[in-house]
């Protein structure tokens, strides 16, 4: 059953990412069902939802990474599937395990990526320059890769995705495994891309995260998305009083339809 | 495909590679440092064995009394022993059995054959490295002007005992000289010359460099093979499963690059460093003879030419050989999640390649034009040769194609296999699932793959050992026991225990009428179509000698012993039709179904079938019949179509056997005899009239056709029977 809509014309109400009817099955489990969201330039869009929801396997098709079992998933009007490559030119990637090549150092992970978004040589370096200067990584942008702290790795990772400066970034859960100060750093990146005019859709389950950043959200679980719209919407809706809670709220009534027993866990904090 | 998208990956996975350690050393530090170690230790403990034999004393153990002349040839010998000559002492031992009174003009003697268990002994306690029996009467025979025998006895495997006989022979042949010549002074009628017809001259004519090419051309290619693939391997697992285990791959999949981009940049990659590989290990070949062979001892023996022209050569060889390496070992190693994964899937592929470089060693493999096409052989045989004749353009070009054409194969299959996600990002399927047992899909258990492969291993061994044990216990009995004992019974108690479903496992469903009868013309007639294909293939291919023959009449029950019909047929075609049927066109190709194309079913199982049939002569036949058997019961959906092909086609085979033998034409009588319907079988080697054999192909084109039509929408469904329902 394929089902598809027609998309929305990206250039007048400033889409930048978009995905429709948005399904990926594998053969024993549907991983993702029926995601439909868009991004705006300008705008932070949180994909919240517990390990095993679907998230990265989204990110992963918006990426093109993986290809959807139906429905559509474009950047910047670009179709992920059919028109891949343009679509991941307009596309910063970062997962908060993405490694980077351990006998390179930074400045050469950088040109290494901007040759691969084939820019010229003379570009990259001026880009290159740039970011190691304003990500402060001065002191290590020329040591091997495999020499830097964890923090220095995830700076160099950011400096990675933005070296092509791409209109859209993904990010997902780019901040697990990280320290405070390196983590928030992250999250200022974020606003400052923002405020750039980049679209940034970001996955996390990370409640304090999401609700610091994100004009909207998106909540999947199982799947599915089982609620969508800005902080204040989502509480309104669940009459919770903090993100955290509406978020638990709104998993817990998709796991009390799934299973009809009722999920201590869930319940429990739910009151 | 953007070729400087393809050299940004190229550039960088290079420096990376460089970079690390663990290359350089295998790359560059091993093959600089083997060679020159590898040449002077064979050198020093070739000349080490030479000299410690050469220093050795020969210990004779006498049996007997030796004749007053002989002992002075041999003390003579022990006093001024040349510089390379054994010195022989002899020995009276005191366990010394009797000698023997007389000895006849047989080595068969019984006296002598007495004295072989002392004599092991002997050799085994090194008293003596050899036994000189001489019979009691030789003295007074020698004196009388007859003839007298001695024997030497001694271990053809104890490199010791086997010096000693070939000194102890030459002297008693110079000993037999001089007897001569004394008794010809005893009759001046007769001259020296009458005794000496024949004077025989052999002289080895291979230069000093094709005698020293011969040697190294046996174990340098070797190397030099082995030295490519290790200088491919660790950069194709690093540079795929290594790439995935680091969390690389996923970076890179987000970038920009298209998936045949990145294969080429790694695979040229890969092939760089195999050929650097290769080339520091021909530069420190070269380097090694040139220089640290000169000037050791015995060098005259191995010194032989690798000039420049011949590392030209092998390069030029390598070039192929490298890339089909680099691809095969990619396309393999992409499907690991990890390092130690890759290793696992490679030891196998490793094997597959070591596997073609041994049989250079087996006697009579040469390059010829059915050599020159089979990978890796052809490359090590072409070396063999270049390093000890002069090149031959048509083979250098042949084996030059031969490795192209596969190593363009090898890469197109590996850019369809990086070009599937899943395998890329290692999530689900790939080569994991593959060797995975998990007999349950969809709630219904059914074979896998895993599980196929090891049955047929465990039936392999199985029949190796216990069958051939049983069979040459009884051939009938043996037979009976195999098939139905250790066979049919083991997969039936498998199926049983594991639970899987018996219908669908052995296609236990009855085909359709034009299903019978494609199989009944395909029986009737593929002995002679295939039969007669398949021995033109195998004399191309491997000719097979006269005596396997003969043994495999005796296997199957036509040797001296005349078996009732009934009773061959009962064990020969209805048994084997039934129990080989279960085994391979049942829960063997039960488990490759689902996973496998058609057509790759077919050939895997018929090849599982082949090798089954243990001998490397009846591997290529029994293929080639197992195709047909397998594709009837494949479109038939049902192992009854394959069992009644089975039982039929053995029955004719063995009748017509049988009957043409017991009858054998009288020599004059040429071979077209109109009024004989058989035609002759395959394992005679006699020509088929084409005549009566066009008349078959044309029905066996028929049951094929049959088969085809009456299976049109079939294996769709068998397909779809056995792959997972798709998700509501």
């Amino acid at each position: 059953m394929r089902y598809i809509r027609p998309m929305t014309e990206t250039k007048e109400s400033n889409i930048l990412l978009e995905a429709v009817a948005l399904r990926k099955e594998y053969p024993r489990v549907v991983a993702l069902d029926h995601l439909d969201l868009a991004v705006r330039a300008g705008e932070v869009v949180g994909l919240l939802g517990p390990n095993g929801a679907g998230k990265t396997t989204a990110l992963r098709m918006f990426a093109s990474i993986l290809t959807p079992t139906s429905g559509r998933a474009a950047v910047c009007g670009f179709d992920t599937s059919t028109e891949a490559l343009k679509a991941k030119q307009q596309l910063g990637f970062l997962s908060g395990d993405t490694a980077l090549y351990k006998r390179l150092s930074p400045r050469e992970a950088l040109r290494y990526f901007g040759r691969l978004h084939d820019m010229e040589d003379v570009l990259i370096e001026s880009r290159s320059a740039a970011l190691i200067e304003r990500l402060g990584m001065g002191d290590f942008a020329d040591r091997h890769c495999e020499m830097l702290s964890t923090g220095q790795q995830q700076k160099a990772n950011i400096a990675r995705t933005l070296v092509h400066d791409p209109p859209v970034l993904i990010l997902d859960e780019p901040t697990v495994s990280l320290d405070i100060v390196t983590g928030s750093f992250i999250l200022e990146t974020i606003r400052r891309a923002r405020a750039e005019g980049k679209a940034v859709l970001f996955s996390t389950h990370i409640m304090s995260e999401a609700e610091y950043l994100c004009d909207r959200i998106v909540v999947i679980h199982k799947g599915r998305v089982c609620a969508a719209g800005t902080r204040d919407e989502l509480r309104a809706r669940t009459g919770a009083v903090s993100l955290a809670e509406a978020f638990l709220q709104l998993v817990g009534e998709t796991v009390d339809i799934d299973t009809p027993s009722d999920n201590p866990e869930i319940s429990c904090v739910g009151e | 495909m953007r070729w400087r998208i393809a050299l940004a990956i190229f550039r960088k996975e290079l420096l990376e590679t460089v970079r690390d350690r663990r290359t350089l050393v295998v790359m560059l530090i091993l093959p600089v440092v083997l060679y020159p170690l590898l040449l002077i230790g064979f050198m020093q403990v070739a000349s080490h064995q030479v000299s410690q034999l050469h220093a050795m004393e020969g210990l004779v153990a006498v049996v007997g009394e030796i004749p007053e002349a002989l002992t002075e040839v041999l003390a003579a010998d022990g006093e001024k022993p040349a510089a390379d000559q054994l010195n022989l002492k002899l020995l009276q031992l005191e366990q010394s059995p009797p000698a023997p009174a007389t000895l006849g003009d047989d080595v068969e003697d019984p006296e002598v054959d007495a004295l072989t268990g002392w004599t092991h002994e002997v050799l085994k306690n090194v008293e003596a490295h050899a036994v000189l029996v001489i019979a009691g009467d030789s003295q007074e025979r020698l004196e009388r002007e007859d003839t007298s025998s001695i024997v030497i006895l001694y271990d053809n495997t104890i490199d010791e005992s086997r010096a000693v006989n070939d000194r102890l022979f030459a002297l008693l042949q110079s000993y037999r000289a001089q007897v001569v010549l004394e008794r010809l002074a005893q009759h001046p009628d007769l001259s020296e010359d009458f005794f000496l017809p024949l004077r025989i001259f052999d002289e080895n004519i291979a230069q000093p460099h094709k005698r020293g090419g011969y040697l190294a051309g046996r174990v340098l290619p070797l190397i030099l093979i082995m030295m490519v693939l290790l200088g491919a391997f660790y950069p194709a697992v690093d540079l795929t499963a290594g790439e995935k285990e680091r969390g690389t791959m996923q970076t890179l999949l987000t970038a920009p690059a298209q998936p045949l981009e990145i294969i080429f940049g790694k695979f040229m990659t890969v092939f760089c460093v195999s050929m650097a590989s290769a080339m520091a290990n021909l530069a420190s070949m070269a380097a090694a003879f040139a220089w640290v062979v000169r000037g050791l001892p015995g060098e005259s023996e191995i010194a032989f030419r690798i000039d420049a022209g011949t590392i030209g050569m092998v390069f030029l060889q390598l070039i192929p050989i490298a890339l089909l390496f680099a691809a095969l070992m990619m396309a393999v190693a992409v499907f690991a999640r990890s390092y130690k994964e890759a290793q696992n899937y490679l030891t196998p592929v490793y094997m597959l390649i070591i596997i073609p470089v041994t049989m250079v060693g087996l006697p009579g493999v040469k390059l010829t034009g059915f050599t020159a096409g089979v990978p890796v052989l052809n490359v090590v045989l072409l070396m063999r040769d270049l390093m000890s004749e002069p090149p031959r353009l048509e083979m250098l070009t042949l084996v030059l194609i031969a490795n192209v054409g596969y190593s363009v194969l090898a890469l197109v299959v590996a850019v369809r296999i990086f070009t599937t996600e899943q395998i890329l990002l290692g999530g689900h399927g790939g080569l994991g699932d593959i060797f995975r047992m998990r007999p349950t899909i969809d709630g219904v258990r059914r074979a896998t793959p895993a599980l196929s492969v090891s049955v047929f291993c465990i039936a392999l061994v199985v029949l190796l050992y216990l069958g051939t044990m049983v069979q040459e216990a009884n051939l009938i009995w043996g037979m009976a026991v195999t098939q139905w004992g250790l066979l049919l019974a083991p997969v039936l108690v498998l199926v049983m225990a594991l639970k899987l479903d018996a219908r669908e496992t052995f296609m236990l469903r009855l085909p359709s009428l034009w299903g019978w009868v494609a199989a009944i013309i395909l029986g009737l007639t593929s002995w002679a179509v295939l039969g007669t294909f398949a021995s033109w293939l195998q004399n191309l291919v491997l000719p097979v000698p006269a005596a396997f023959e003969q043994m495999m009449e005796k296997a199957l029950g036509l040797g001296d012993v005349d078996y009732p019909d009934p009773l061959l047929l009962l064990v020969f075609s209805v048994s084997p039709g039934i129990c080989e049927e279960f085994l391979f066109r049942g829960l063997i190709m039960a488990g490759l179904r689902p996973v496998l194309k058609r057509w790759s079913t077919i050939l895997l199982v018929s090849l599982m079938f082949g090798i089954f049939h243990i001998s490397i002569y009846r591997i290529l036949p029994t293929m080639i019949v197992g195709i047909v058997v397998t594709l009837v019961a494949y479109q038939t959906r049902s192992i009854w179509t394959g069992v009644l092909l089975h039982v039929i086609n053995n029955a004719t085979l063995l009748m017509v056997s049988k009957h043409s033998m017991s009858k054998p034409a009288p020599a004059d009588v040429p071979p077209v005899d109109a009024s004989s319907f058989f035609l002759p079988i395959p394992w005679q080697g006699t020509e088929v009239r084409w005549p009566v054999m066009s008349v078959y192909i044309v029905l066996f084109a028929a049951g094929l056709i049959v088969l085809m039509l009456a299976t049109r929408d079939r294996p769709e469904d068998l397909d779809t029977a056995a792959v997972p329902k798709e998700s509501p």
